[in-house]
C-alpha cells in the first residue's frame, strides 16, 4: 500500500480478502483489480504491484482463483482471475467475519466511557 | 496446479509471470500517457512506481515455491492428529499393513528360492556346465574368446564330448548342446499353409535325461536317436508349440532344415 495523507495500511490479510470481492464481480486482469480497488475507495487504497502479484499468486495457489489467458480489451492477451466455488465461499465466510469483528470494534471504540 | 507439475513447467510459469508483469507496465504506461505525460517519462514513472521488478516475481516464485511445503506439512499433521484421535483405526491400519507387508515379503522370498532362482529341472543344485566363462550358448563366429579374454575351455568338439562322457566317472551323466542354433522350418499336417520358422538346437540323445524333464506330449530324445542313419527327430518346447498354435492333440509336424 501507498501511504500519503489520506491513504492507510490494509491489515494483514485484508488484500486477499478485497482482491476476492472485485474478481468476484467478473474475470478480470491485474491491473484492472488494483483500478478497481482505486476507484472504489476514492483513491484511498492503491495497490502495488509488489503485493498485488504475490497475493493473486496465492490466491491461485489456494485454488480460491482460477486464471485464463485470453485476450484483453487492449488486444493484448492478459492473465484472467476469476473466483472459484471454494473461492466463492471463503469470501462469503471472510466477509462474514470482518463484518462481525469490525462491529464488535467499533462497539467497544465508540462506546461512552463513562462506565468506566 | 501440483508442485510436480510445477516443477514441470517451471519454464512456462516463468514466461506467464513475466508476460502478466509487462502487460501491467504496459497498461499503467498507456496510462500516463493519456493523461498528458511523454511516453519516456511516463516508463520512467512506471518503473520507478513497479520499484524492483525482480522482486515481485522473486515474491510469486516463493510464494509458489513453498507453498507446497507448507502445505505439505499441514497435510501430515492433519493426518497424524487424526491417527492420534482414533487408536483403534490406527492399530488396525497398522496391523493390516505390517500383516500384509510380511505376508508378500515371506511369499516372495518362498516363489524367488523355488521358482525363479532355480532351474526347471529335477535337481538344479547337480547340475554343472563345463567351462570357465560365465556365459556359453549365446555365441557367434568360430573363436571361443570372449570379451578379448583367450578362452579355450568353453566349446568343445562332439568327439571332445565323447571322450569326456566316457571318461569322466566323476558325473552321472554328461550332455551336450550345440553352440549357435540352426533355422527350421515347422509345417502342420494337414492342410499346406505356409511353414513355421523356428530356432532349433541340436542336443546329445541323452540331454533331457540327465536334466530330468518329461514330454508334456509324445516323447523326448533317447541314446537311440543321435546313432548315425536314425530317422530325424525333434522336441518342440511348450512355447512354441502356443506361438505356432500346434493343436493340443499331438499332430504330426514336419521339420526341415533350413541352412
Amino acid at each position: 500500500m501507498k501511504k500519503t495523507d489520506d491513504r492507510f495500511d490494509l491489515p494483514q490479510g485484508t488484500l486477499d480478502l478485497l482482491i476476492m470481492r472485485v474478481v468476484a464481480l467478473g474475470p478480470i486482469h491485474g491491473y484492472a483489480i488494483a483500478q478497481r480497488i482505486q476507484q472504489i475507495s476514492r483513491d484511498a487504497l492503491q495497490v502495488q504491484q509488489g503485493s498485488l502479484y504475490p497475493a493473486l499468486h496465492r490466491l491461485e495457489y489456494k485454488k480460491l482463483l482460477n486464471s485464463r489467458w485470453k485476450p484483453s480489451e487492449t488486444g493484448r492477451e492478459a492473465k484472467f482471475y476469476e473466483l472459484t466455488s471454494k473461492g466463492r465461499t471463503h469470501l462469503k465466510a471472510e466477509t462474514e467475519n470482518w463484518t462481525r469483528l469490525t462491529d464488535v470494534v467499533s462497539l467497544i471504540l465508540e462506546g461512552t466511557l463513562e462506565g468506566i | 496446479m501440483g508442485w510436480l507439475q510445477r516443477l514441470f513447467f517451471r519454464e512456462r510459469l516463468e514466461a506467464d509471470l513475466d508476460k502478466e508483469l509487462s502487460f501491467h507496465f504496459e497498461l499503467q504506461v498507456a496510462d500516463k500517457v493519456r493523461s498528458g505525460i511523454p511516453e519516456s517519462e511516463a516508463r520512467r514513472l512506471t518503473r520507478i512506481e513497479f520499484g524492483g521488478i525482480e522482486q515481485i516475481k522473486e515474491d510469486c516464485r516463493e510464494r509458489r515455491g513453498t507453498m507446497w511445503l507448507e502445505s505439505l506439512l499441514q497435510d501430515v499433521r492433519y493426518a497424524l492428529r487424526q491417527l492420534r484421535k482414533a487408536p483403534g483405526f490406527t492399530l488396525t491400519a497398522v496391523l493390516t499393513l505390517a500383516l500384509g507387508i510380511g505376508t508378500t515379503t515371506a511369499i516372495f522370498t518362498l516363489v524367488q528360492q523355488m521358482m525363479l532362482q532355480s532351474l526347471p529341472v529335477s535337481r538344479p543344485d547337480q547340475l554343472w556346465r563345463i567351462g570357465d566363462q560365465p556365459h556359453c550358448c549365446n555365441w557367434a563366429g568360430y573363436s571361443q574368446d570372449s570379451d578379448d579374454e583367450p578362452s579355450d575351455w568353453n566349446l568343445f568338439p562332439w568327439e571332445a564330448y565323447k571322450l569326456f562322457r566316457a571318461n569322466t566317472p566323476g558325473f552321472q551323466d554328461l550332455a551336450a548342446l550345440h553352440a549357435g542354433s540352426l533355422s527350421l522350418a515347422v509345417r502342420r499336417a494337414g492342410p499346406l499353409g505356409p511353414p513355421d520358422t523356428v530356432n532349433g538346437q541340436y542336443v546329445s540323445g541323452n540331454f533331457f535325461e540327465t536334466l530330468g524333464v518329461s514330454a508334456w506330449r509324445g516323447r523326448l530324445l533317447i541314446d537311440d536317436d543321435d546313432q548315425e542313419g536314425a530317422p530325424p527327430v525333434a522336441v518342440m518346447s511348450f512355447q512354441c508349440s502356443q506361438v505356432i498354435r500346434i493343436p493340443s492333440a499331438l499332430s504330426k509336424v514336419s521339420l526341415t532344415q533350413m541352412d
